[in-house]
């Protein structure tokens, strides 16, 4: 942003209605939330109509103090940065809670305009607000405005700016600007002479704002500020004055005298409906039930249902988008809807629906290529599960007929839309590239891209969903309800929606833990929301529960269950380390009103987050895919190998070197190590990556290959494969995942002792599934089913060891 | 008595917040100081949900406990 | 390797290296999308050292 800009903060009160009207200003795309503190980052926009004026949408906060990260932020920005004027956004239908915020900005001593918003609601209600009284008292210009309804709000801004331009030409050095003086007569006092202690020290206008907060003894002021040992003391003796003959802290006292003062404005400038007042409001209502001790948890229980079933149950709209990008919009292609029709011209296909006629050619294909294999015997498999779902005899009459037929031309059967895969292999092959680099492009980077866009409607309803969970205020009842639940296993009940969140994708999930202030409750949710299955670890799950646990059908469900467990029990151990004891955590909410999400609002919401996730296919899946495919494909000597020489590719040694890591786990072989490591680029590269190394194994098909596989690696294939699932669900979640986990724990230490903790919990469960499995089933006892027991051992203890003294 | 001996849609007024000091701070902005009266709106399992001005804002018992009121 | 190869793989890996060099130099991409400027700016880089 250039620095000739005139730049208006827009500044306020969580649910105050602050990024309704940053985006009516601006007109940029901006993410409207209910949830509060839910506009963490800084946004900047044009004025619609003024070049030349910035404005920056500052988080949504309750006060200057440093409470959360937000207001960290907000004050950092407006003291150092100094914008030219703040527009304070005011809600109206709760003005004393919003002035309390609005005292702290006119102190900062920068041209003020407040906006009070929810003046047609205030209306309704039959609320009276005196505007002058208010500007005088604060010494800014108020104006009424009603967001939503797009009134006053360009008005309001319109004045900021005047007034910044203004004060520019006018305030010349060394004058002072007015603030309101709000406290009693000896904390003004104290106030005066710490003034006067550090004139010089800080920029001149907001020299009141910081002598306030050198009184509330406010640490990271002081320490910034360079006041001398004997200044500090002298001041030490007036704040202490002020505590002695108030009876109170000097934090407090500013608290208190800051409402008292509104207080008193309020008397005189409010007029609250009479008729309106103690009343219950609709939201008041809605609570009773939603929050109510018995109905509370199957009403929110109800509302995880209706998410599930909208994202992946069996023919819902979830499964019904994703067969639909998967093997339509980014593969094949796929008709128009409405358009199908049976075939209608001559031959084997005639009368038949498209579907019907592809397994006719599934069915010609397999037939060929078991006849030439000289097998009596011809099969189908299901292509991503393996499984197998028809077996038929076959002779060489069937063999003749099969090699004839063609294979079916979709635009027979309806209008026929290309997918980009075959688009993309369509302009190869026009072109006349090569098969490798055709497998290059089409297999190797567009697969794995394709992989992950895959998820992008099951990603978007979860989103979506959530997105309208948190416009319309429900989100804070959950976090509510769920805190008696959670605060036993050391979490706030605001760690609920990072978990939820984490169903979707964890980099999301990781950074909704942000709107917890308990740190320690915070770097928990961190470290335990990924064990949540992502999207990505669903692909994972669904490969294996078909391969290797067709009878074991609670298999795919009890990975969830496994990962809720480790949440619980690890936040158990956890809290009782010496680095998350403490105190039971606090709770405290504003429950905004219940009110109809906008569309606009949850779109903004909605593709904020899926934005994100896209990215991450272009990213980082497509250069990994293309790094995967390189050392796949080449030898130490650079040369090019063909599919069937991987064994001699680079990748196979680096497999070796790792492999001796997961020799306890069952699959100690190059294929396994590979597998794994690539699974810390994008989860779902495990299955595709398990696909391309098995493809020399036995077998016909990739499911078989795999199984081959597993079953060269160990005796017990299924305990390998259930050790492998296991350990790559539960070890530290994709990279994109584990960098956003070391941003928000904020240092590396803390990072390092997330991605440690995540890598032992998943190498624990695997190695205890693998060598008990081992041990159930006849295999014997070795040095690693004693390490799997010891390891248990020492995860009980620390699970159920009495928890450490609470230190006073 | 502290808040969290409370019922359902009783009224009391604010005498005095203590506990850690980041809390007490957060709940001064939000309006829990000395002087305000505030309503019980919602209980569940100890954990209330407090009327405090125009806002309705959830604690729960810990921080209820934290909290000490007269009647009114 | 024909010359259509030879360009597809080039393109392949200048984009895949262009990505690398992007996530690199701007981090890797969040839940803002990048919208905040690869995250210096907003509060998740200010967490970043603090505290």
């Amino acid at each position: 942003m250039a620095n000739n800009k005139l730049k208006i903060a827009l500044a306020g009160n969580p649910n105050s209605g602050k990024t309704t009207l940053f985006n009516a200003l601006t007109g940029s795309e901006q993410y409207v939330g209910n949830w509060p503190g839910v506009t963490v980052e800084k946004k900047d926009g044009i004025l619609a109509g003024h070049k030349d004026v910035v404005i920056q949408d500052l988080p949504g906060i309750y006060s200057l103090s440093p409470y959360s990260l937000e207001e960290k932020v907000s004050r950092r920005f407006l003291v150092e940065e100094g914008p030219d004027a703040i527009l304070n956004i005011v809600d109206g239908t709760n003005i004393e809670r919003n002035l309390f915020f609005s005292t702290q900005l006119a102190e900062l001593g920068l041209p003020m305009v407040m906006a009070v918003n929810m003046m047609d609601v205030v209306r309704k209600n039959g609320d009276k607000i005196d505007f002058d009284r208010i500007a005088k008292a604060l010494r800014c210009e108020v104006v009424g405005i009603s967001a939503l309804r797009n009134e006053g709000g360009r008005e309001a801004a319109e004045k900021a700016v005047e007034m910044a331009k203004k004060t520019v030409v006018e305030r010349g050095p060394g004058k002072l600007p007015d603030v309101p003086h709000v406290f009693s007569g000896s904390v003004e006092h104290a106030i005066a002479h710490i003034e006067e202690s550090i004139q010089g020290k800080v920029p001149a206008r907001s020299i009141r704002w910081y002598a306030i907060k050198i009184f509330e003894r406010d640490r990271e002021i002081i320490n910034r500020l360079d006041i001398g040992v004997g200044e500090m003391k002298h001041i030490e003796e007036h704040i202490r004055d002020c505590e002695k003959e108030l009876g109170d802290d000097a934090e407090s006292i500013i608290t208190n005298q800051r409402y008292e003062f509104i207080d008193r404005l309020m008397d005189k400038s409010l007029a609250l409906n009479e008729k309106r007042k103690g009343k219950a409001t609709l939201s008041d209502r809605i609570d009773k039930i939603v929050t109510h001790r018995i109905l509370a948890l199957p009403i929110f229980i109800l509302s995880l249902c209706a998410m599930w079933f909208l994202a992946v149950a069996e023919n819902g709209p979830g499964t019904l988008l994703t067969d639909w990008a998967n093997d339509g919009f980014l593969a094949d292609g796929w008709h128009l809807p409405f358009t199908t029709h049976e075939c209608r011209e001559e031959g084997t296909y005639k009368g038949m629906e498209f579907e019907d006629a592809q397994g006719e050619f599934a069915k010609a294909e397999a037939t060929v290529a078991a006849w030439e294999a000289g097998e009596k015997k011809a099969s189908i498999e299901d292509e991503e599960t393996g499984e197998v779902s028809e077996e038929w005899d076959i002779d060489e009459a069937a063999y003749k007929a099969a090699k004839e037929l063609e294979e079916p031309d979709p635009s027979k059967f309806g209008v026929w839309v290309p997918g980009i895969g075959a688009l993309i292999t369509g302009a190869l092959e026009k072109g006349g590239v090569g098969d490798t680099v055709k497998s290059l492009v089409v297999d190797g980077a567009w697969g794995g891209v394709a992989t992950v866009l895959g998820f992008v409607p099951v990603i978007f309803i979860v989103f979506l969903f959530l997105a309208f969970l948190e416009d319309c205020g429900y989100m804070a009842r959950v976090a509510f309800i769920m805190d008696r639940l959670l605060r036993r296993f050391g979490l706030s009940g605001k760690s609920f929606i990072p978990m939820l969140v984490g169903k979707g994708c964890g980099v999301p999930a990781v950074m909704a833990a942000r709107a917890i202030e308990n740190e320690r409750a915070r770097r928990m949710t961190v470290i335990l929301a990924t064990f949540v299955p992502c999207g990505a670890k669903t692909v994972i799950i669904a490969m294996f529960a078909a391969l290797f646990f067709r009878e074991q059908w609670y298999v795919a469900a009890l990975m969830d269950v496994v990962g809720i467990a480790i949440i619980i029990f690890g936040g158990i151990a956890l809290k009782k380390t010496r680095f998350f004891a403490g105190e039971a955590s606090s709770f405290v909410l504003e429950l905004p009103a219940y009110h109809m999400p906008t569309v606009s609002g949850i779109w903004h919401h909605t593709w904020n987050r899926l934005k994100g996730y896209i990215l991450k296919a272009g990213l980082i899946i497509f250069p990994a895919c293309v790094f995967l495919w390189f050392v796949m494909h080449f030898d130490w000597s650079l040369n090019l190998l063909a599919d069937e020489e991987i064994e001699k590719s680079i990748l196979r040694d680096i497999g070796s070197w790792i492999a001796w890591f997961f020799e306890p786990l069952g699959f100690g072989s190059w294929q396994g190590a590979a597998a794994s490591v690539s699974a810390e680029i994008a989860k779902e590269q495990a299955t595709a990556t398990l696909g391309l190394v098995a493809a020399n194994m036995d077998g016909a098909t990739t499911g078989s290959h795999i199984q081959a596989l597993f079953g060269s690696v160990s005796e017990f294939p299924k305990l390998a494969a259930l050790s492998f699932m296991l350990f790559n669900l539960f070890v530290p979640p994709c990279m994109v995942a584990i960098a956003v986990t070391f941003r928000e724990m904020g240092s590396q230490k803390w990072g390092w002792f997330a991605v440690a903790f995540q890598l032992f919990v998943g190498y624990v469960l695997a190695l205890s599934a693998y060598r008990l499995g081992v041990l159930f089933a006849g295999g014997g006892f070795g040095v690693w089913t004693a390490l799997a027991l010891a390891l248990d051992a020492f995860c009980l203890w620390a699970i159920f060891r009495p928890a450490r003294k609470e230190l006073a | 008595m502290t808040l969290d001996a409370m019922k359902e849609g009783e009224r009391a007024r604010i005498v005095r917040v203590t506990g850690e000091e980041a809390v007490k701070r957060h709940l001064g902005a939000l309006g829990f100081v000395a002087g305000t009266v505030i309503r019980v709106a919602g209980a569940s399992y100890g954990n209330l949900i407090l009327a405090v001005h125009e806002s309705r804002v959830a604690v729960n018992d810990a921080t209820a406990r934290s909290i000490e009121v007269e009647a009114v | 390797m024909n010359s259509s190869s030879i360009i597809v793989l080039v393109v392949v890996v200048a984009f895949a290296a262009l990505a690398v060099w992007r996530n690199l130099k701007k981090g890797a991409p969040c839940e803002c999308g990048g919208a905040c400027k690869s995250c210096r700016g907003c509060s998740c880089c200010d967490s970043q050292g603090g505290k």
